[in-house]
């Protein structure tokens, strides 16, 4: 089964996305965390199939996190889940590679389905 | 012969009118009275005081020297004039402390006359200083105040046209002074603006977290399957997640206020 990673500083926002991976199939394994810095330490234990990155975050933000996985070389397939629908966050976020996907909150159950069949 | 001399003199006159006529300085007009003045009548020193407004002009002609003087400087003689305004006509003046030039032998005879040409905002003084070797008899009056005409005319489009001049150049500086204002102003207000269109931005960012939490949370309560499940699990966090959407709220009025009191500042 396909693990996924859920970072974002509302917990509540995690326990969303988690609850309609849940209504999609329970057995995905989800590991969630409100702070970017213990997520990072902890992609290699997990080592995820999928990330679903927020981008504002205080003390490390999505935009960091992704230049993180950059210096380490990580492949991890991000989609970044966020609340902003600013053009130029979507501009930014095309910057990075391993970003898969711009997802403005809140995301639906279809499309988070089609997300983890593509997986 | 008496025809033929006031016939001289006007001729005299008349071109002094049109080298008056077309001068463009007060220095210009002095040096025109020390060429032609000694043509229309005698004297020993001639004396003119104009003043309009501001402006104070005192031309002093004597022998062959001619002095311009621009700011306010009457004789003792020409205060008589402005204060009694009836002419003047003194034979000792020994008491009025004149200036060196007024000062002849004794045998001379100095005659003092002196006459005020008041008209609105103008005032010309004439005065001079005759002799026995320069004498001045009342006929040449007559000359003195054709002259005082010409002179007080064309001094007062001098001061006019200075006075334009100034105008002119506070004008001038003046619309230099407003363009830099209100380019100055536009651009401040174009950099407000700008700022303005940020916090806006920002301020929109700002409540779509919360309020997307509620969106998201509305969604999951259509796949509850028992009111316990909702009253126990989402209820709290729709509450918790309103709360935050109206505390950002009450951020963005109170910053939005903010910046509404600077710009009005």
């Amino acid at each position: 089964m396909k693990k996924i990673m859920l970072v974002d500083d509302a917990e509540i926002a995690n326990f969303i996305t988690a609850s309609l991976i849940g209504h999609i199939n329970p057995q995905y394994p989800v590991y969630n965390f409100t702070e970017p810095v213990v997520a990072l330490t902890n992609l290699d234990a997990i080592a995820p199939d999928v990330i679903f990155l927020d981008l504002n975050m205080p003390v490390m933000d999505g935009w960091e996190f992704l230049e993180k996985l950059e210096e380490k070389g990580l492949q991890h397939k991000v989609y970044i889940l966020t609340s902003s629908t600013s053009k130029f966050d979507r501009q930014r976020a095309t910057n990075f590679a391993n970003v898969e996907e711009y997802l403005v909150k809140p995301i639906n159950k279809d499309k988070l389905s089609q997300i983890l069949q593509q997986l | 012969m008496e025809g033929q001399i006031y016939r001289i003199r006007y001729e005299a006159f008349s071109r002094f009118s049109t080298v008056l006529f077309r001068e463009r300085s007060f220095d210009g007009i002095a040096e025109a009275l020390r060429v032609n003045l000694k043509y229309l009548f005698n004297f020993h020193v001639f004396r003119i005081s104009f003043n309009w407004n501001n402006f104070f002009i005192h031309i002093t002609v004597s022998a062959n020297a001619v002095q311009v003087q621009k700011q306010e400087s009457y004789l003792p003689h020409e205060q008589v004039l402005l204060q009694k305004g009836v002419p003047v006509y003194l034979t000792d003046f020994s008491t009025l402390n004149l200036p060196a030039s007024y000062a002849l032998e004794p045998d001379e005879k100095p005659e003092l006359w002196g006459w005020l040409f008041a008209r609105e905002e103008c005032r010309i003084v004439i005065s001079l200083l005759s002799g026995r070797s320069k004498p001045f008899a009342g006929r040449d009056v007559t000359f003195v105040k054709l002259m005082a005409e010409n002179l007080e005319s064309k001094l007062l489009e001098l001061c006019l046209f200075q006075e334009l001049d100034k105008q002119h150049a506070l004008i001038s500086y003046i619309n230099q002074h407003q363009q830099e204002v209100i380019q100055e102003r536009t651009q401040e207000i174009a950099a407000k603006n700008e700022k303005l269109l940020e916090v806006s931005i920002m301020n929109a960012h700002h409540l779509r977290e919360p309020l997307s939490r509620i969106l998201g949370l509305v969604t999951l309560a259509g796949y509850c399957t028992t009111p316990e499940e909702l009253k126990q699990q989402l209820l709290p966090m729709l509450q918790t997640s309103a709360h935050d959407l109206d505390t950002a709220l009450q951020e963005v009025i109170q910053k939005a206020t903010a910046e509404l009191d600077e710009l009005k500042a």
